[in-house]
């Protein structure tokens, strides 16, 4: 219906602007140049009354429907079943009524079931066609409003481009409405979370066992939610992640600065690209084929147990993918360096080498600094190599062979597979991200500041 | 100020350079310099090395998964099979194991264990292949069936023959059959068309990309109308109209730490409020290329306004002095100039979002699910990079190797879109 | 006592280098020792030239100046002699230039050792963001022209003498060299060339950047 809906928007907004030009040009025949706007504008004013207003309805609508259906439904339930049944019940009576209105029958739904999707597959009807017949009306308003206030002297364009002009405005507001969405709801769902598990259990609890089964008697302190192992294991992961990544990525900016030959720099940004370019999943699996076994074997060879799951086959893999992060940040920072400091520590006598160390480095630090800081950002914030690479059990270590957990790999395998979304199982998911927003955020508003600060230094 | 002649009572004595132990410091000062040019070698040497590692483990691991063991035969089908019902399909099972044991002359054998050597649900295939022409009932019809899957790694050598029977997941019985298939010419290895039109399944023989694919176009679809639509909207405004105050530049923080948010903190807002608040169907393409497009749209804008920055203030002066509104200029002149560069940070962006996976998992695109009919935008089903994920959690070790060709088709699309926005990049760039 | 009695040093200074004096000294110093010389120098960026077969003396001991139209080659002369024009990757050298009798392309010069005894103060100042110390000490460091911390000292504050900025910065000499204006900013440049004791200094228009009195100054 929503298909149809939208076809249906499109055809008269495309009538609207052909109605509104037919004006248009009407005006210009009976008054000439003494009309403000070219009989186009015209048309896109009327156009742009008939379709943006219906469009956003549509979209609205399209939002709503699904939750305004849903709590229909759960108030239509007879007061026997919805009476004293927990939420994940309802839940499941919903999603019953869904199936079977949809066609999927799994064994034999209760008479009041079938009632219930009798009534929803008859609202999603109602909806659906009261849908077209609200953009319909709506359209049809517009249209004859729009029409009304053209006039030769009408200044079309300007209104035109006024509408134009609030579109754009709207479309810059989205960015900040999804910061705001993505700051409510985990806000919000961390709220819920910490109204059942205290959240100094949270920050500080070395015990993290959220696997808990769930029944209405069941006391959310029953699982243990103590975040510092996972924490520990993300900062683990991280840190090998950036011992790697660190020295290859600043010795090759080294290098691409001063001794590189230009086909030789031809050759190596492309691959740097290739590096930053590989989809994560593949560098996880990578890490599961082929360096975790590798690890295991030579941890074996040398008589070292070394996990299957180890946090340095992981960190490993992850340092891998972020060493093009730094190589490039590094180059642009040493490249902001006026060629001027070079040329002065040359005419002094100093060799490439020493003038990149005694005085480029130096220069570039902020930057390079900076740039480390985002690549620790990406570490923490990586989820697919650590979620098939590292392990599930949380696991207060130092020791780079043993199996760490990572906060997003909680977060995902807390919320795969189905989720009510009262369970603390599933708030502390929200809980970690919440902590890792902020933690990531944090990091980047540092690295910005730094590079700032010292960017004055010698501009 | 001190005068001169005061300074040069007290002369440095000239310095000598040529004396053996300045020789010597120069010596070792550029044998430092070598010494850091060597490091510098190393560590690009080690990031290309570990690359060619990388790729050259997928290939190698992957490249098997693009052919298929088929099995050939004459199959006599019967006249009195039920095409509308589909428990009828059983009834081909006794038939493929029959047809097998003619060819190997081998009538003894039990049905079921030579029925074996191919795919389980060969007769399904079959049936199918028989609803869709009717007129073969009761003729005998050449058909191919793929191999199951041990056979198929029997075939391409992955399992051995020299380990022992009992570590061997193909009994010396199986070998031997499958040997005598193969000399009587029923066994072939065409090019597996099957991983492109096949749906995902449990078996990894007859598992294929269809349904990830086309997860992934609609996903894709919907994240470039959106980000396209309200990136550009957005980055007009930001670069031609907005007054620089404190509300913009509140607006281009929020973009540039949006553009360094995990991804995975995308699949929370997703799940909360596209899932949870607004009752969007689960796993759903068109959820997925909502919250992709989420995540493309912060750098989107960045393209858009660099590209944008990047038009000459004179071309919108030349506008504007003939008397044309700031819209117009845009619309007609700076956008058109500015479109090559936000065409090629569009593809790459949508590149990045193709080879996204986290938050898709958290909103659902993560079932296994089987059958190769074709879901729509709203139904669920898996996008390319999750299908990845879940085969390589997957036992069965024929899906070790499509994980690996699975990884290299979505590197192909990559690569693939990369190559178009470079090429656009240095046919359409002008240098002003 | 400043801009005065500094532009009778400078005026006195410059007198002794007007092109008659310097063609005088030229003429009377084929006793005097020549310290480089050019032969035959063309210079080519690419395919563009930039030097004609310039051929010259230069004597030690004597302030030469080299004046001309803007874009004449000046500048890639004066980076021909020590070989600074090696950083550019288009810049192509033909001819010979010599220092003190010795080829400056001669392999077994170390160009390091060459721009040690010929230092160069450009156009623009460009000191490094390091301390005022720092900056002066960088040179004797790298050559090892010191064998302690008072040696390095002594140099750094004959240097900022000679210079004539010792007295306005020597309470500061830890801040950074790029907090102090213009004109200081180049006296500290020539303080830092002067630090490893070159023979030869090319200054390069080094109060082209400069107001009037800075320029007095230097």
């Amino acid at each position: 219906m929503a298909g149809w809906t939208l076809l249906l928007v499109l055809v008269l907004t495309v009538t609207a602007y052909v109605v509104g030009r037919a004006s248009g040009t009407r005006f210009w025949a009976q008054h000439g140049s003494d009309m403000h706007s070219l009989p186009g504008y015209h048309g896109a004013f009327v156009a742009a009354w008939v379709g943006v207003p219906a469009f956003f309805l549509v979209l609205i609508w399209i939002f709503l429907q699904g939750s305004v259906i849903d709590s229909l439904l759960i108030s239509s339930l007879p007061q026997g079943l919805v009476e004293g049944a927990s939420q994940s019940e309802i839940d499941l009576l919903v999603s019953q009524a869904k199936n079977l209105a949809g066609g999927n029958v799994f064994g034999e739904p209760s008479p009041e079931v079938r009632a219930a999707a009798e009534r929803y597959a008859n609202w999603q009807q109602i909806a659906g066609w009261a849908m077209f017949a609200a953009a319909l009306a709506l359209m049809v308003a517009a249209m004859f409003f729009a029409r009304s206030r053209l006039g030769h002297r009408y200044r079309a364009r300007n209104n035109f481009e006024l509408i134009l002009s609030g579109l754009m405005i709207g479309c810059s507001v989205v960015a900040i409405a999804t910061t705001l969405g993505i700051v409510l709801s985990l806000l919000f769902e961390s709220y819920r979370f910490f109204s059942q598990v205290p959240l100094m259990e949270f920050l500080f609890g070395l015990s993290w066992e959220p696997q808990i089964a769930l029944r209405e008697d069941q006391v959310a302190g029953a699982g243990a939610f103590g975040a510092v192992p996972v924490f520990a294991g993300t900062l683990l992961v991280a840190f090998i992640a950036m011992i790697v990544a660190t020295p290859i990525g600043i010795f090759t900016a080294i290098y691409l600065g001063e001794f590189a030959s230009e086909p030789v720099r031809a050759v190596i940004k492309p691959v740097m690209e290739i590096l930053a370019g590989v989809p994560t999943v593949v560098y996880g699996f990578f890490a599961v084929l082929t360096v975790a076994p590798a690890m295991r074997a030579a941890g074996a060879a040398i008589g070292i147990p070394v996990s299957p799951n180890s946090a340095l086959a992981a960190g490993a893999v992850m340092g891998i993918m972020i060493i093009p992060f730094i190589s490039s940040l590094s180059d642009d920072a040493l490249n902001a360096v006026p060629r001027a400091m070079r040329d002065g520590s040359l005419a002094l006598g100093a060799t490439p080498g020493e003038t990149m160390i005694k005085v480029l480095l130096p220069a570039a630090l902020p930057g390079i600094v900076g740039g480390v800081l985002l690549g620790v950002s990406r570490a923490i914030g990586e989820t697919m190599i650590v979620l098939m690479a590292a392990g599930l059990i949380a696991k207060l270590t130092a020791n780079p062979l043993d199996s760490v957990t990572t906060v997003t790999v909680q977060i995902v395998t807390l919320l795969i597979g189905d989720t009510e979304f009262d369970s603390p199982k599933t708030l502390a998911a929200f809980a970690l991200g919440l902590v890792l927003f902020i933690a990531t955020l944090g990091l980047n508003v540092l690295a910005l500041n730094i590079v700032r600060k010292y960017r004055e230094q010698y501009d | 100020m001190t005068a001169a002649s005061d300074i040069n009572h007290h002369p440095r004595p000239p310095v000598d350079w040529s004396a053996p132990e300045a020789v010597r410091r120069r010596g070792k000062r550029h044998a430092a310099d070598e010494r850091l040019r060597w490091i510098g070698i190393g560590a690009i040497s080690l990031a290309v090395g570990l690359l060619a590692i990388l790729i050259g483990t997928l290939v190698a691991g992957g490249y098997q998964a693009f052919v298929q063991t088929m099995v050939t035969l004459e199959y006599q089908v019967p006249d009195d099979i039920d095409l509308d019902n589909r428990r009828s399909a059983r009834t081909l099972q006794t038939l493929i194991g029959e047809t097998v044991a003619v060819e190997l002359g081998n009538e003894d054998a039990s049905a079921r264990k030579l029925a074996g050597l191919l795919t389980s649900d060969a007769h399904f295939i079959l049936f199918r292949h028989l609803e869709a022409n009717p007129s073969l009932v009761g003729q005998t019809i050449t058909f191919s069936v793929p191999a199951s899957d041990p056979i198929d790694q029997l075939n391409k050598g992955t399992i051995q023959r020299e380990t022992p029977e009992e570590l061997r997941r193909v009994s010396d019985e199986e070998i031997a059959w499958f040997d005598e298939l193969k000399e009587a010419g029923a066994v072939s290895t065409p090019f597996n068309w099957g991983l492109f039109t096949n749906g995902d399944s449990r078996r990894p023989e007859l598992a294929g990309l269809k349904g990830a694919i086309i997860g992934s176009a609609y996903a894709l679809l919907v994240c470039f109308l959106i980000s396209f639509t309200v990136g550009i909207g957005a980055a007009v405004y930001l670069e031609e109209f907005a007054p620089r105050n404190r509300w913009t530049d509140l607006i281009e923080v929020n973009i540039n730490n949006l553009a360094a948010v995990p991804s995975i903190v995308f699949g929370l807002l997703g799940l909360a409020v596209f899932l949870n608040f607004f009752g969007m169907p689960r796993g759903a393409p068109l959820v997925g290329g909502l919250v992709l497009s989420l995540m493309t749209l912060p750098t989107m804008i960045i393209v858009t306004r660099a590209a944008l920055k990047a038009v000459p203030p004179s071309i919108r002066e030349g506008g504007l002095g003939i008397g044309a509104s700031k819209h117009q200029v845009i619309t007609d002149h700076v956008l058109p100039l500015a479109m090559p560069g936000i065409l090629t940070g569009a593809i790459i962006g949508l590149a990045q979002a193709l080879g996204e996976t986290a938050p898709l998992l958290l909103i659902g695109m993560n079932a296994s699910i089987s059958g190769n009919d074709v879901g729509g935008l709203t139904t669920a089903s898996t996008a390319l990079p999750t299908q990845i994920f879940i085969w390589a959690d997957s036992p069965e070790r024929g899906f070790v190797a499509r994980t690996s060709a699975g990884i290299l088709v979505l590197l192909g699309f990559l690569i693939t879109m990369n190559g178009v926005a470079i090429f656009l990049r240095q046919r359409l760039e002008r240098k002003w | 006592m400043n801009e005065f009695s500094n532009e009778q040093a400078v005026n006195s200074a410059m007198a002794q280098t007007t092109p008659e004096a310097v063609v005088a000294a030229a003429a009377a110093g084929k006793n005097d020792n020549v310290k480089v010389t050019a032969d035959g120098v063309n210079v080519f960026y690419g395919e563009k030239q930039a030097l004609f077969d310039v051929s010259l003396d230069v004597p030690e001991k004597a302030v030469t100046a080299f004046i001309g139209p803007s874009g004449c080659g000046k500048s890639t002369f004066l980076r021909c002699i020590n070989r600074m024009n090696d950083t550019i990757d288009i810049a192509r050298f033909e001819g010979s230039i010599k220092l003190d009798e010795r080829d400056i392309y001669d392999p077994s010069l170390d160009v390091v050792e060459l721009r040690a005894r010929v230092g160069m103060v450009f156009q623009k100042p460009n000191p490094f963001p390091k301390s005022i110390y720092e900056n002066i000490a960088y040179g004797p460091r790298l050559h090892g022209l010191a064998r302690s911390k008072d040696d390095i000292e002594e140099i750094v504050v004959t240097s900022l003498k000679k210079a004539g900025l010792f007295d306005e910065v020597k309470d500061r000499l830890l801040e950074p060299g790029t907090g102090l204006s213009g004109g200081q900013q180049q006296r500290l440049c020539i303080a830092r060339a002067i630090a490893v004791s070159p023979e030869v200094i090319l200054m390069d228009e080094p109060c082209s950047a400069l107001d009037p009195i800075a320029t007095a100054r230097i």
